[in-house]
């Protein structure tokens, strides 16, 4: 089956972006319910090896985009990390453009592995740094504190990684709006290109869930967004998906696929993957993975299913669904599609409509499920 | 060729429900080989998947069974299904009508209930003759001495000659074959009177047009024989007819005594009523056939498409149904909030449920359903008397000079230990003491008169849990009665919903504005915007509450390109939109319009 899939996918030019999933970490947050496992030498040394031959199906030198996510990809050692940047790396392509981002923890940018990822042409750098209040860090069960993240972000800049995106989350247990907007303080004296804000969201089998840990209500979440949109946009950020903030032109380009419902391959346990039509998720056992194991689910998308994922997808993004590549994509005008939806959401006020455009506005951005539940009410799969 | 009538044996099986009418049935048509086993479903003659699922039997069935006696003789039976649920009388009635006898079987571990008791007069109203059967005996708690007793000195049906059997084990059941014979009268109808056949059952085949049951009583009829309904003289010419078997069997002719089935391209199915005559044009009878006591709908409810282009599809299905299940009744009604649907009437609840459900499956409509009511008699000021099933078109008060609501005569059987609570509880329902009577050392009898609207309004539910589940119910209307009633209107986002306005007493109101006021709002999903429920009588509110607006429902991420999470999400929802009614800006859940009925008031 995998062979048969790949041949085709080796046909297909148009995918050009790659997800790695390294699913270790050296310490579990309470919060996390991500496919991740404790790191374990030996375990991670077979896991490079599974790494390897999984991406041996695909071909080199043609991805201009690729994320390696996890876990936390830079809790592997130096020696390790170096092995996975020398497999991955064979499979960038030369576009000018290309951009290599990946994921760590402020407790992991040392100069030893700083220079390691630049020398790996790693170019843009996403970190968990969560919070600026180091209670809080304790409490979420991360192992840096704040001053690693001032110290890990001044090691970037110096070795010439200027492309950094931090990710937040507010909602936190008893967060208050003045604890929200110490830490949006803190964030922007980072001077930095990209952040992401998540609320917290007490997810199964997560300490938080077995400790009963409540988040913050939809009314709470709710006010704090609106403080965030405010703060950001009044010092030079420009919102340009739900949870995305950044300056202008450093949208994550990796992140923007997904976003635009493009094609990519996933690699690695609990990797998923959208190619030529087709879904596909990896199995999340690291020793079904280590033997061998890959793609455990696909699923063929139907056209009308594909018109759901995009409209979803792209309605996320400010600047919406853009007529003329909903005509070309799916052969349909999405105005005349579905007028009667577009025509009571505008008048709620959820969505606005431009000469070539159709987007949800400030006011929707919030109701996004409703909207793209309203819209999509008789388009059955 | 002629058959011998004197082999013939028309019967059915009625039982309370539960007691094992399906079983016995099934093995019957084991026992003589009507159904091969391989070929045996648990409870053939239940060929809804509705009534297997629920293990009741809604609609008739007749089959033929041929069946060589002990003394080596061939005999032909028809045993004819019934219901057993108290809402289903009508259906008995008509399936006891065919027949010259019946089975009653009695559980030997339960012996006599409400409703053992009400089919048993049915059966006795139409002259059949009844062997009781008792069944069950292989349960360890099975008591048969104490059932017989029971049956010879509260019914006065002679009862030592009652086969004692198990329909599950098939013990002893060839003994109910052999009582069949010989205490249950052959037919007596003749082959050369003019032709008269009873219609009791009929179904709609999408290729042969009506299909109809009959049985015949005096004549014989053939295949290209010219037929009469008799209630309204159409004239159809037979293309088929035959048995069943219950595979359909065809045959050339039906003969006096005989039960079967007549397919002659019958196209209108308002043609066809349950109950009508069947003669022939040129030969016709004299007179029809008594047909049968026509029941009352007892209950009321709107049915209403979610989806309002699929009205006509529901009339459709309303007119299918109708054809072998005469006591729904339906006709059109406009409601503001749920546009066009159907105000249908029902002979109890269960009848609703079962109708609901079927139209749901079989014909794949989504519906919503307001809250049941019953018939009020409305009296104005000016001396004209309204019929009321729908509370929303009460008129204006100042108008009514008196409301009378249907009071039924409600017998509860009950072991006598839960008397009390179970009086409480009729007591708290509105209920009128009559009387008290002793079944045997451990069973009662509780008499009540109640309100109909009290019944439909949670009572049997609660009955049951009041007495662990023993007592049975059965309720006949016995008239009208003056009430001090209200109605009360509910009002959305300040606008009245006429769909979940009901009438209730005044002494209750207050207490159920509130109720419902605080269930909606439970039930109602946050809208995007804050909606107010009001609950009032007469333009006064009596009750408030407010749904809050959703203000966010975005997901923040799609994991690592993992987006079938938040698909899953997504299309969850859309579904539950899909089920919900807009009502004016407010989107409603179909429960809403139950919420009425299911609110526990404790």
């Amino acid at each position: 089956m995998r062979k048969r899939k790949l041949a085709t996918i080796n046909m297909l030019n148009k995918v050009d972006a790659l997800y790695v999933h390294v699913p270790f970490c050296s310490n579990i947050c309470n919060y996390c319910n991500f496919t991740k496992f404790l790191y374990q030498e030996d375990i991670v040394n077979s896991y490079l090896i599974s790494l390897e031959k999984e991406l041996s199906f695909y071909d080199k030198n043609k991805y201009s985009t690729i994320y390696i996510g996890g876990g936390t990809p830079t809790s592997l050692n130096f020696f390790q990390l170096n092995k996975l940047l020398e497999i991955i790396n064979k499979f960038k392509n030369n576009n000018e453009d290309f951009e290599f981002t990946m994921e760590t923890n402020p407790e992991n940018l040392t100069f030893e592995k700083i220079s390691l990822l630049k020398k790996h042409g790693v170019n843009r750098i996403s970190i968990g740094v969560q919070t600026s209040n180091d209670k809080m860090l304790k409490i979420l069960n991360r192992c840096h504190k704040t001053i690693d993240v001032i110290h890990g972000i001044e090691r970037l800049k110096k070795v010439g990684i200027n492309n950094i995106s931090i990710d937040i989350m507010f909602g936190l247990p008893h967060q208050k709006k003045e604890d929200l907007l110490k830490d949006l303080d803190f964030f922007l004296k980072l001077d930095i290109p990209h952040i992401s804000f998540y609320p917290l969201v007490v997810e199964d089998n997560t300490i938080f869930k077995i400790n009963k840990v409540k988040a913050l209500s939809d009314e709470k979440i709710y006010e704090m967004y609106n403080l965030i949109n405010k703060k950001l946009s009044n010092n030079g950020y420009y919102r340009y998906e739900v949870s995305n903030f950044c300056k202008k032109g450093m949208e994550s380009k990796h992140n923007m696929k997904y976003w635009n419902d493009d094609y990519y391959v996933g690699i690695g346990p609990g990797a998923h993957g959208y190619v030529d039509g087709v879904r596909y998720a990896n199995s999340s056992s690291i020793t079904n993975y280590i033997k061998g194991e890959f793609i455990k689910e696909e699923k063929l998308i139907s056209k009308n299913e594909q018109e759901f994922e995009y409209i979803m997808l792209r309605l996320r993004l400010k600047e919406g669904i853009i007529l003329k590549d909903y005509l070309s994509k799916f052969g349909i005008d999405f105005c005349d599609k579905y007028s009667s939806e577009i025509e009571k959401l505008k008048k709620d006020g959820y969505l606005e409509e431009s000469l070539e455009s159709i987007y949800v506005s400030e006011k929707g951005i919030y109701l996004l499920n409703h909207i793209i539940a309203t819209l999509t009410m008789n388009l059955n799969y | 060729m002629s058959i011998d009538k004197s082999k013939i044996r028309n019967f059915s099986i009625i039982a309370h429900i539960d007691h094992g009418k399906s079983t016995l049935a099934d093995r019957i048509l084991e026992l003589t080989n009507t159904v091969e086993k391989r070929e045996m479903k648990a409870q053939i003659l239940d060929n809804l998947d509705l009534e297997r699922e629920r293990g009741i039997t809604i609609k008739l069935n007749a089959v033929q069974i041929e069946y060589f006696s002990d003394s080596k003789e061939k005999y032909v039976f028809n045993l004819i299904d019934t219901p057993g649920h108290v809402d289903f009388t009508y259906e008995v009635s008509r399936s006891l009508a065919a027949c010259e006898g019946a089975l009653l079987v009695i559980d030997a571990t339960q012996g006599i209930e409400a409703q053992t008791l009400a089919n048993l007069y049915l059966a006795i109203d139409n002259n059949l003759e009844v062997i009781p059967v008792i069944n069950k005996i292989d349960l360890p708690s099975a008591n048969p001495d104490l059932v017989v007793d029971e049956i010879e000195n509260v019914i006065g049906l002679p009862a030592s000659h009652a086969p004692k059997i198990s329909a599950k084990t098939g013990l002893n059941v060839k003994d109910v074959l052999e009582a069949v014979i010989k205490y249950i009268p052959a037919p007596t109808g003749k082959d050369n009177n003019p032709l008269q056949a009873l219609i009791f059952d009929s179904f709609y085949d999408s290729y042969r047009g009506v299909i109809i049951f009959v049985r015949i009583k005096e004549g014989c009829l053939k295949v290209k024989d010219k037929i009469k309904l008799m209630s309204n003289g159409v004239v159809y010419e037979v293309q088929e007819l035959g048995i069943r078997t219950p595979k359909e069997v065809k045959k050339e002719s039906l003969q006096a005594g005989e039960v079967g089935w007549i397919a002659a391209t019958i196209k209108n199915v308002k043609d066809i009523h349950v109950g009508d005559t069947v003669t022939l044009l040129d030969n016709p009878a004299s007179k029809p056939l008594p047909g049968y006591r026509k029941m009352l709908s007892m209950v009321y409810c709107g049915l209403f498409p979610v989806d309002n282009d699929k009205y006509s599809d529901l009339k459709d299905a309303l007119d299918k149904l109708s054809l072998n299940d005469s006591s729904l009744v339906y006709e059109p009604e406009t409601s503001q909030a749920l546009g066009f649907g159907f105000r249908c009437g029902f002979l109890g609840l269960l009848h609703m449920d079962v109708i609901q459900e079927r139209l749901e499956r079989e014909y794949n409509l989504n519906l919503i359903c307001t809250a049941p009511s019953v018939v009020y008699h409305v009296f104005k000021t000016n001396g004209e008397m309204i019929k009321l099933d729908n509370p929303s078109k009460l008129p204006d008060i100042q108008s009514i000079d008196r409301i009378e609501e249907p009071y039924v005569k409600a017998s509860i059987m009950t072991p006598s230990e839960y008397v009390g609570p179970l009086m409480e509880l009729c007591q708290e329902k509105r209920g009128i003491y009559k009387d008290l009577v002793y079944v045997d050392n451990t069973r009662m009898i509780l008499i009540y008169e109640m309100p109909l609207s009290e019944i439909i309004y949670n009572f049997f539910d609660k009955l049951k849990s009041y007495s662990k589940g023993y007592a049975s119910l059965d309720y006949e209307l016995t008239g009208y009665k003056e009430s001090n009633l209200v109605k009360l209107d509910i009002l959305l986002n300040s606008e009245q919903v006429d769909a979940l306005a009901t009438i209730v007493h005044r002494d209750s109101a207050f207490n159920r504005g509130q109720i419902l006021a605080s269930k909606l709002k439970k039930i109602i999903p946050k809208q995007q915007f804050e909606v107010p429920i009001q609950a009032a009588i007469g333009g006064k509110v009596i009750a408030r509450t407010n749904i809050k607006a959703v203000r966010k429902d975005v997901l923040a991420k799609c994991y690592g390109g993992d987006i079938t999470r938040k698909k899953k999400l997504l299309e969850k929802q859309k579904e539950g939109k899909k089920r919900m009614k807009s009502i004016g800006t407010v989107e409603v859940p179909q429960e809403a319009f139950m919420a009425v009925l299911s609110m526990d008031d404790d």
